[in-house]
């Protein structure tokens, strides 16, 4: 599939019309999405009123916006107006419908997006798996016998695989960062809270963010700039980079400490301190929120709920109150310190998953030499930046022979430009960038 | 979409101006529940009737809880 940015200056140039990229990506939707079990519900009849929409704009005269007939999904957690948002589960499968778009969503239709499809997460986006009871497990586009991650998995599955040139998801703890990871493409987890959350079903507040799936840093930056509605203006100058040592330099692939070390070579290897009780915290935050979130609905139907999500949903309603506010009263001082720790720096070099997709069949990591659940742990490297609220992109090593695996451009508060300077630089180099599957479409 | 999320969210900020960061001095740090008797009377106090499919569960996901509780109280590096 052409790129966002391809697509929507041919829509606009009057090479093509919406409609007629909206109906060549349903049908290859419809010839080879099936298998990855990546499509909650497929929204025909909407697309083609927005590719309407934005073909009468151009017949009028009318510019649709940056993005102009680019056909796109979102997560199963965005409200889509008209339909109930399910959040992955058959708990809410009979809520009553959205009225209104998720406002990311709004922003993307009014730039001239076309929403297709809504996609597959783990319940709740409580995992890093996309392993669904309701929906299925969503498969790697580069293996199918491996996971593509989560909770986001369906919307990098559907980018992955080509079928889509963008989509949103969201990360708590590195549910956009883990699976693009593993299935090779970009993912941004914001600065927090700096893209729109309204609309979207929460998980743990304290660290939900929606962000953008993409092919290219091109389109991740021109995403970023519809959803955020700033212009992504580097600072210029040199950009100050910096290696994360410590905890981010074990549990890794070689390749990765191999490309950071070769990304900048000689740049410091800085630790951030108390790495462990960081995601140990970001831990009890997440099982918190989520579990008093759903306490109401654990306690009238908890067997309604998805094996894999209640046990821990449960066991998070029962934490007590004063564990959690020592936990959040850690973040505030542990945010602090680490702003200040990494003020003299645009960006930070770590990996994002410590190894590649896990087989479906056995969906478990190593770590720390031993066995764990990939549905809790694939986070390993991307919960302690959640914590901290610094915007981070995953970015995929180009490595065209082997299974994806992706590293995170950390940056300062609201330093996404400079996170989108520095990756143009190595997807320049070659040293990172998307390789389609085989068979993509 | 849940309706609770607004005001899940209010509650949540509002503990937060209104709780003191940490406990009163020199009291005990509370603990996750993880005896049976612990999970049943939290369970209570939370309204949640444990099935009993869950209950291992809840249970072992407790115990990592309490993993995460004790590595965060580790002394500072």
């Amino acid at each position: 599939m052409k790129s966002a940015a391809d697509i929507a200056r041919a829509v606009r140039g009057g090479e093509c019309s919406a409609m007629q990229v909206l109906e060549e990506c349903l049908a290859a939707i419809r010839a080879h999405a099936a298998p990855l079990v990546a499509v909650t519900r497929l929204l025909e009849d909407r697309a083609r009123e927005d590719a309407g929409r934005v073909d009468a704009m151009i017949a009028n005269g009318i510019d649709p916006g940056p993005l102009a007939g680019v056909p796109y999904g979102v997560k199963d957690l965005f409200d889509v107006a008209g339909f109930p948002t399910t959040a992955g589960s058959t708990i809410y499968a009979d809520a009553p419908p959205a009225a209104t778009d998720a406002e990311a969503a709004a922003r993307l239709r009014d730039a001239g997006g076309v929403l297709v499809a809504t996609l597959n997460m783990d319940e709740f986006a409580y995992g890093f798996a996309t392993i669904n009871a309701a929906h299925g497990t969503t498969r790697n586009p580069h293996e199918p016998s491996r996971l593509a991650g989560g909770s986001s998995g369906g919307s990098a599955a559907m980018v992955a695989a080509g079928l889509l040139p963008l989509s949103l998801g969201s990360d708590t703890n590195g549910s956009i960062r883990v699976p693009a990871s593993l299935t090779g493409i970009y993912g941004l987890k914001p600065t927090h809270a700096d893209l729109p959350l309204a609309g979207v079903f929460p998980f743990a507040e304290s660290f939900d963010d929606a962000g953008p799936f993409t092919a290219s840093v091109a389109d991740m930056r021109l995403v970023w700039e519809v959803l955020s509605g700033k212009s992504a203006v580097s600072s210029g100058g040199a950009l100050r980079v910096a290696r994360l040592g410590g905890r981010f330099r074990e549990n890794a692939d070689p390749d990765q400490l191999a490309a950071i070390d070769a990304m900048a070579p000689g740049a410091p290897l800085i630790e951030l301190p108390d790495i462990a009780r960081a995601r140990s915290a970001a831990f009890l935050i997440t099982a918190f929120e989520g579990g008093h979130l759903h306490r109401e609905a654990l306690a009238k139907q908890a067997l309604a709920f998805d094996p894999a999500t209640r046990d821990r949903l449960i066991a998070g309603a029962l934490l007590p109150r004063t564990l959690y506010e020592e936990a959040q009263a850690f973040r505030a001082e542990y945010r602090a310190r680490i702003e200040v720790l990494v003020a003299d720096f645009d960006v930070l070099l770590a990996p994002a998953t410590p190894c590649v997709a896990p087989p479906v069949d056995d969906p478990r990591i190593t770590i720390d030499g031993k066995l764990v659940p990939a549905r809790a742990d694939l986070g390993i490297h991307t919960q302690p930046i959640s914590f901290t609220g610094l915007p981070s992109l995953a970015v995929p090593l180009y490595r065209p022979d082997a299974l994806p695996l992706g590293l995170q451009l950390i940056g300062r508060p609201h330093g996404e430009a400079e996170l989108f300077r520095y990756a143009a630089g190595l997807e320049q180099q070659g040293t990172i960038g998307s390789i389609p599957p085989p068979g993509a479409a | 979409m849940p309706r609770v999320s607004f005001l899940h969210q209010f509650q949540l900020a509002l503990r937060r101006w209104l709780t003191p960061a940490a406990g009163p001095a020199g009291a005990e740090p509370v603990q996750v529940p993880q005896t049976p008797e612990e999970i049943a009377a939290a369970a209570v106090e939370a309204g949640i009737v444990i099935p009993e499919a869950c209950a291992p569960g809840v249970a072992a996901n407790l115990a990592l809880l309490a993993s995460h509780a004790a590595r965060m109280r580790e002394d500072a590096s």
